[in-house]
């Protein structure tokens, strides 16, 4: 399934710095939505407000037109409909399998649909051979793949991808992107990236938003937003001409 | 000298000074030497071999360690042997060494782990508290403890009308006092210092506080067993409380480590090595099952 | 594809619970069996002191009282004060020690119901083999005492409370000595005759023994000797037995206790007793007065 997100004016600071300074942004649901900058401007602490590991200061986002639920029962399911995927995702000690699994085995999954659901992930991420090794043992790339397959196993409505390829060689974020782009098209479910390579944002994206300076200073069609963006500061990062 | 490269010791070389071993020890008794020079014995064969075989044939370290280890064991089997066929009650204290401990062991585990796991999680207010009753209780001599069970169940205590005193379950209770709070302190360590992006990750994932705390104790596991390996340490080796509160009744109380002590009171020494040697053993035997157990548990 | 491993998940982990949890309740079921809970003992226990049982009668006298009347009979041995605080506790249902003066205390105190007087053996003095002070040559304990301390010899005091120490303060008294007085030579280790001994066979040193303790352990010490050994009252070593006060301690085994110490004065008994040899030596006179 899938899930819509509206990000309202939602601010964040740490101490006396602050990093979001309200932040709009409105995710539609089932499209893939880029949030590009430069590095510190918040993308990150952006996407761990929407998975409820951080409270805003002010503002609040709302799923799927509702306000988060209160009841940690409710809350619960809500955070069972998202995945989240890390920059270098830590991986629990044990097999790729128990990794992979886990998401399944939290929510009740058990038996041959865990096992059938566990190989199909691993199947889209293009390791299946790997089910039974050592998640210590692994490669950044095949670690990746695994906390990729370990996200989307629960077929979450909502995706968070938070800077997911840095780092990797050209072979995995290939693999990886067609993982993200088949899962959206399978399952409709929405997906937000936050990256600085704006070439993935390009290749992947329906939309891209412009975090800076703690703002969405523009959000918009791909197409639109890298060739014909409207806003100047938008037209300078685009160029490469900021400083990041 | 030794050369690199030269072959492992093989297995049919370490049974050989195995055979060998057996051979001198069991010779030893026959021509009437004094069995007090056992221990010299066994270290002093187990260095000569080191050097006879080093000088010879040039073999590796590893390969020269475990022949020296196999002559030595099997110096001293025919001795262990003789001891135990000729000793009365052996098993008797053996079996309640073990019960003792293995007992305390799992019922000090089964009280510090789950307790252990709550407050490693919980960033708890009280936790600077709770922390220095904790290594205060670091601190409780054993023989202490076993003083204060004795209070509690004598007649005259509390819990006398339990009747445990001087009884297995009674010595049972005092070595749970000493092990549980190096079990709970340890475990309670490994779990705080568990990496808080576990935490974060399984959270993410859709643990629930239940499923968290497993998955904490996943990724804690090692160190957890860790801890049940210092407080069987602890256990096996407990003589002070166990003594004071067991009463070292014989039939009934009397475990290794008390009847070591009483065999020092009365001069038998030769008596009391057999029997540390005994604890040696067992130690041995649990440590290497729970190395084994571990091993699995390390990332 | 090969069959991917059993992950560990929580069903996992339950299942190491369940198996911790159902082991500890299963030994501790056991260890109550084994420690007669709810059943109450099924034997008769006895405090002692470590010089009854370093002597070794006990393992030769028990099995027959046994054989005798089916009563089994355990004991805890340990220094003579904790002996007589557990018949205080309750924690034993009668005592045997030999310490005179605190028994009568505790008769005093109605912490006995009856005293029968069992056996006496001989306090003796051991110490160097080459006798620095010339002890052999004593006319009487007192009389070693003082030689030992115009020599100024190294002596171990057992310090312990204990029969033998309160005898040893005795003799000292007997000399006209005051041990507060005395200087480093003399030494006290507060522990149990055995110990005692060996502290003075490494020292070299002089104490106060009972026979008993001493011809058990001769072998063990090859640096002492037996330099003082008299038949005097004052140097007898009495035993005696006393049943825990039931009206105090309601759940002693009392006419177990009794039963117990009639058969140390009975004619059975006591011949056991005069028949007990250590080394060849018989150690103990049997002189036993009934009054339970």
């Amino acid at each position: 399934m899938t899930m819509s997100l509206e990000i309202e004016g939602v601010e964040k600071a740490f101490g006396p710095r602050a990093v979001l300074r309200g932040v709009e942004a409105r995710v539609r649901p089932g499209e893939i939505y880029a949030v590009v900058g430069p590095s510190g401007a918040g993308k990150t602490t952006l996407l761990r407000i929407v998975d409820f590991l951080l409270p805003p200061e002010a503002g609040r986002v709302r799923y799927d037109g509702r306000a988060p639920p209160s009841g940690p029962i409710d809350r619960l399911a809500l955070r069972r409909r998202i995945g989240m995927v890390a920059q270098n995702p830590l991986l629990f000690r044990g097999s790729v399998f128990y990794n992979v699994s886990y998401g399944l085995c939290v929510r009740g999954v058990e038996g041959s649909e865990l096992l059938v659901r566990t190989l199909k992930a691993l199947e889209g991420v293009g390791i299946p051979g790997l089910v039974n090794a050592r998640a210590s043992g692994l490669s950044a790339g095949e670690a990746q793949r695994v906390a990729f397959a370990r996200a989307i196993v629960t077929h979450p409505d909502l995706l968070l991808l938070d800077e997911f390829t840095a780092n990797l060689d050209p072979a995995n974020v290939n693999a990886l992107e067609a993982a993200v782009r088949e899962y959206n098209r399978a399952t409709g479910g929405t997906v937000i990236l936050v990256t600085h390579n704006m070439f993935q944002a390009k290749r992947l994206a329906h939309r891209v938003a412009l975090l800076l300076e703690g703002r969405i200073v523009e959000e918009g069609p791909v197409q639109e937003f890298f060739e014909n963006p409207k806003d100047p500061r938008t037209r300078a990062f685009v160029n490469g001409e900021f400083a990041f | 000298m030794p050369k690199d490269g030269q072959e492992p010791m093989g297995d049919p070389t370490a049974l050989l000074f195995l055979a060998l071993g057996v051979v001198v020890g069991g010779i030893l008794p026959v021509i009437g030497l004094v069995i007090d020079l056992v221990v010299i014995g066994i270290l002093a064969s187990a260095g000569i071999v080191f050097l006879l075989v080093w000088v010879v044939r040039g073999m590796r370290t590893r390969g020269l360690l475990v022949c020296a280890l196999a002559f030595s064991i099997g110096f001293v089997l025919p001795l262990a042997v003789w001891f135990v066929l000729t000793t009365r009650d052996i098993l008797q204290i053996t079996f309640l060494s073990l019960y003792v401990t293995g007992t305390s062991t799992l019922v000090s585990t089964a009280i510090a782990v789950p307790l252990g796991i709550a407050l490693g999680l919980h960033e708890v207010g009280g936790q600077r508290l709770v922390r220095n009753i904790l290594f205060t209780l670091y601190g409780l001599p054993p023989v202490l403890a076993g003083l204060l069970v004795f209070l509690l169940l004598s007649r005259g205590g509390p819990l006398g009308f339990l009747g445990l005193l001087f009884t297995p379950l009674g010595m049972v209770i005092a070595q749970v006092v000493v092990v549980t709070p190096i079990i709970l302190g340890i475990t309670t360590s490994v779990v705080s210092t568990v990496e808080r992006r576990v935490k974060e990750t399984a959270h993410v994932l859709g643990a629930d506080r239940r499923q968290l705390a497993a998955t904490v104790m996943h990724e804690a596991a090692a160190g957890v067993l860790t801890a049940v390996m210092v407080g069987f340490g602890r256990a096996i080796s407990e003589v002070g409380a166990v003594f004071i509160v067991g009463g070292h009744i014989q039939g009934q109380t009397q475990v290794l480590t008390t009847t070591i002590i009483t065999d020092v009171q009365q001069a038998a020494y030769a008596h009391a090595v057999g029997l540390g040697a005994i604890l040696l053993v067992l130690g041995g035997i649990v440590y290497a099952l729970l190395f084994r157990l571990q091993e699995r548990t390390l990332p | 594809m090969a069959r991917p491993v059993r992950a560990m998940h929580f069903a996992a982990s339950r299942r190491y619970v369940a198996v911790l949890l159902a082991a500890v309740v299963v030994l501790v079921v056991v260890g109550a069996y084994l420690s007669g809970v709810g059943r109450g003992r099924g034997y008769l226990l006895m405090a002692t002191t470590t010089s009854t049982r370093d002597t070794g009668l006990l393992p030769y006298l028990l099995p027959k009282f046994t054989g005798d009347t089916g009563i089994e009979v355990r004991y805890v041995a340990v220094g003579t004060g904790q002996a007589l605080d557990a018949g205080r506790r309750g924690d034993v249902d009668f005592v045997m020690v030999h310490a005179p003066g605190l028994e009568d205390q505790f008769m005093a105190d109605g912490q006995g119901r009856c005293r029968n007087l069992i056996m006496y053996n001989r306090f003796v003095i051991v110490g160097p083999a080459g006798d620095p002070a010339g002890i052999t040559r004593s006319i009487s304990g007192a009389d070693g005492f003082l030689r030992i301390y115009q020599n100024a010899s190294l002596f171990e005091s057992r310090a312990d409370n204990s029969g033998t120490h309160n005898k040893e303060l005795g003799l000292w008294a007997a000399a006209g000595l005051d041990p507060a007085s005395f200087g480093p030579w003399y030494e006290k280790t507060n522990q149990g005759m055995g110990n005692t001994l060996t502290i003075a066979n490494e020292k070299a040193a002089y104490t106060l023994s009972d026979d008993g303790t001493w011809y058990a352990r001769e072998s063990t010490l090859p640096y002492l000797r037996l330099l003082f050994s008299r038949d005097e009252d004052v140097l007898r070593n009495q035993y005696s037995v006393i049943p825990v006060e039931p009206n105090l301690h309601p759940g002693v085994l009392f006419n177990e206790a009794v039963a117990f110490a009639q058969w140390l004065v009975s004619p059975r008994g006591q011949g056991l007793i005069g028949d007990f040899t250590v080394g060849g030596h018989m150690i103990f006179t049997p002189n036993g007065v009934q009054a339970c």
